[in-house]
């Protein structure tokens, strides 16, 4: 255990303290650009099958007006000029006609330019993604240290942790924070939402939500009595997405008066590396990230609400919803719908861990019945929620939390000091960090533990779980 | 080679225009099995797949093309060996 100190943000800001623990779990780093430069080569090998066939169409076409001047057929022309003629032009025809072989291989050559274009478009986004990464990295670098850029990149592929990593300097690239805008990226598209949408796009439609009971993963946890409970209850349920992809829990608390509270639990990402051509059926992977960023509309969002009818969440019980990386973001998304009276849901407060803040986060708020509020925990070092390239939100309803770090434990690898950026995203260090949250004496945080037991959170008599898979239809 | 225009050098001709389109026809199968083996989903791929698929259907409208015109010629040797001609020339 080593004690490090946390900061807060938000009305009013001070230290405080709390205890961190040691090494953790790694995000899982697969795959990517090669599925890309496969692709690649496998157009090119298309262009040149296409370009030979043009070839061979064309001397196709040339033989044919050679037999057109056959001296056979020509010397024939006395002996039959009614069929010679249908004969002559029947060959001419073969060879320069609307469907004639030399006009066919003008096509096939004109195919192999549009098809060598598609592979090198393609590569070339892949070029930009990359550069997008390292605009990423380079800023990781900033916060971490030299030492930290391998690490860094090789978050890289896991920065679809949250659509901000791709998708902020895919942004910046395209006329956000450079003038001008990008040759690859249409007029309009600047801006992460407008980038994150054209990105989106490349998946395609995404399907219909597959929501599945799973009662045999129904583990129910002990009431939560602090922070560090309902953090821990989201470990719990990201800890089935390994077996279970795309494992979501709707706990329902019941109180000593039988009124009945909710917590959804949204782990984070399950398939970071997933690309248009090879997307499956798990609907937290990037492309959920880009919609997610882009305020598209997105399976794995509209599943969970699925799951929550399916739990029994009645539209005037008050939830909580906690998430873990893009489960954070998608909290955010949908207590902002709940606010706005898009879902039939009383979303009351949103706990996130290593979460980018989201353009949705300033919808949010409110003193009203509708109000929500956030509590964001950070962890210093894990580069995740600092991916959103601005300073934490300074709201009133939002108070961040962020804590560990400071090379308290210098040379510890994997620990809350260490130098390993990935594992730092870890929820075991979310779990540590709430704890610290809940020692703290910080009005902000003192604040955002009465108004959750208030609202009922912390007092449950006992709690029901039921756990759903969201997927969606494969498209 | 004859040069007579007589019957046998005519369906030699119809016989090398059977040849080509053969030939053609095998290379739309080639393509279209080319972009088939396009092994991942998208938009670009499916785009891929469906020029093949009209070059394929282009590369058929040749061929028929020119089996059309080795049956033109066919006819035409017909023609040629009934009477010496189709009648319609005076001499």
């Amino acid at each position: 255990m080593a004690l490090v100190s946390a900061r807060v943000s938000g009305p009013e800001s001070g230290p405080v303290s709390g205890p961190v623990s040691g090494a953790g779990s790694r995000l899982r780093v697969v795959g990517g650009a090669g599925g890309v430069v496969a692709g690649a080569d496998d157009l090119r090998d298309l262009a040149t099958a296409y370009d030979e066939l043009g070839d061979r169409v064309r001397r196709t076409g040339r033989a044919v007006l050679g037999l057109a001047a056959d001296p056979d057929l020509l010397a024939s022309a006395v002996r039959g000029p009614t069929t010679f003629a249908e004969a002559e032009a029947a060959l001419v025809a073969a060879a320069l006609g609307p469907d004639g072989a030399l006009r066919g291989a003008a096509t096939w050559e004109a195919d192999a330019v549009a098809v060598r274009a598609t592979a090198a478009g393609l590569v070339a986004a892949d070029r930009l993604a990359a550069q997008a990464v390292g605009r990423v990295a380079h800023r990781l670098g900033g916060l971490l240290g030299p030492g930290a850029l391998g690490p860094a990149l090789a978050l890289g592929a896991a920065a679809s942790v949250a659509a901000p990593p791709l998708v902020e300097p895919l942004a910046a690239l395209a006329g956000g924070t450079v003038d001008g805008s990008h040759p690859l990226l249409p007029a309009g598209a600047a801006g992460t939402a407008g980038a994150a949408g054209l990105l989106a796009a490349t998946y395609g439609p995404e399907g219909a939500p597959v929501v599945t009971r799973r009662s045999d993963l129904d583990r129910a946890p002990a009431p939560p009595r602090d922070v560090a409970d309902l953090i821990g209850g989201l470990a719990g349920v990201a800890a089935l997405a390994g077996t279970a992809p795309g494992a979501v829990a709707v706990d329902t608390l019941v109180g000593a008066d039988g009124t009945r509270r909710h917590v959804v639990h949204l782990p984070g990402t399950d398939d970071m590396t997933t690309w248009p051509w090879t997307r499956d059926g798990d609907a937290r992977d990037l492309g959920a990230n880009l919609r997610l960023a882009s305020g598209s509309p997105m399976t794995y969002g509209a599943g969970v609400l699925r799951a929550m009818a399916e739990a029994g969440v009645g539209p005037d019980e008050p939830v909580l919803i906690t998430g873990h990386s893009q489960g954070g973001m998608a909290a955010t998304a949908l207590a902002a719908a709940a606010r706005s009276g898009e879902v039939p849901f009383d979303v009351r407060q949103v706990v996130t861990a290593g979460s980018p803040a989201t353009p949705l986060s300033a919808t949010l708020g409110g003193a009203g019945a509708r109000g929500v509020e956030v509590l964001a925990l950070e962890h210093r070092g894990d580069p995740v929620p600092h991916l959103d390239g601005t300073a934490p939100v300074d709201a009133p309803h939002r108070v961040t939390v962020i804590f560990g770090g400071d090379g308290a434990v210098p040379g510890a690898a994997g620990g809350a000091g260490g130098a390993d950026p990935v594992d730092r995203h870890g929820l075991r260090h979310y779990v540590a960090g709430a704890a610290a949250a809940d020692a703290s004496d910080h009005p902000s945080l003192v604040a955002q533990r009465d108004r959750l037991a208030d609202l009922g959170f912390l007092d449950a008599r006992r709690v029901e779980r039921r756990v759903f898979t969201v997927g969606r239809d494969e498209p | 080679m004859a040069t007579d225009g007589d019957g046998d050098g005519l369906r030699g001709v119809a016989a090398a225009a059977r040849a080509l389109a053969d030939d053609l026809g095998a290379g739309a199968a080639d393509v279209v099995a080319a972009a088939e083996s396009v092994a991942w989903e998208g938009l670009a791929a499916d785009a891929a797949r469906a020029t093949a698929r009209a070059g394929a259907d282009r590369l058929d409208r040749t061929v028929r093309a020119l089996l059309d015109a080795a049956a033109a010629v066919d006819r035409h040797a017909d023609a040629v060996g009934r009477a010496g001609g189709d009648g319609w020339w005076p001499w």
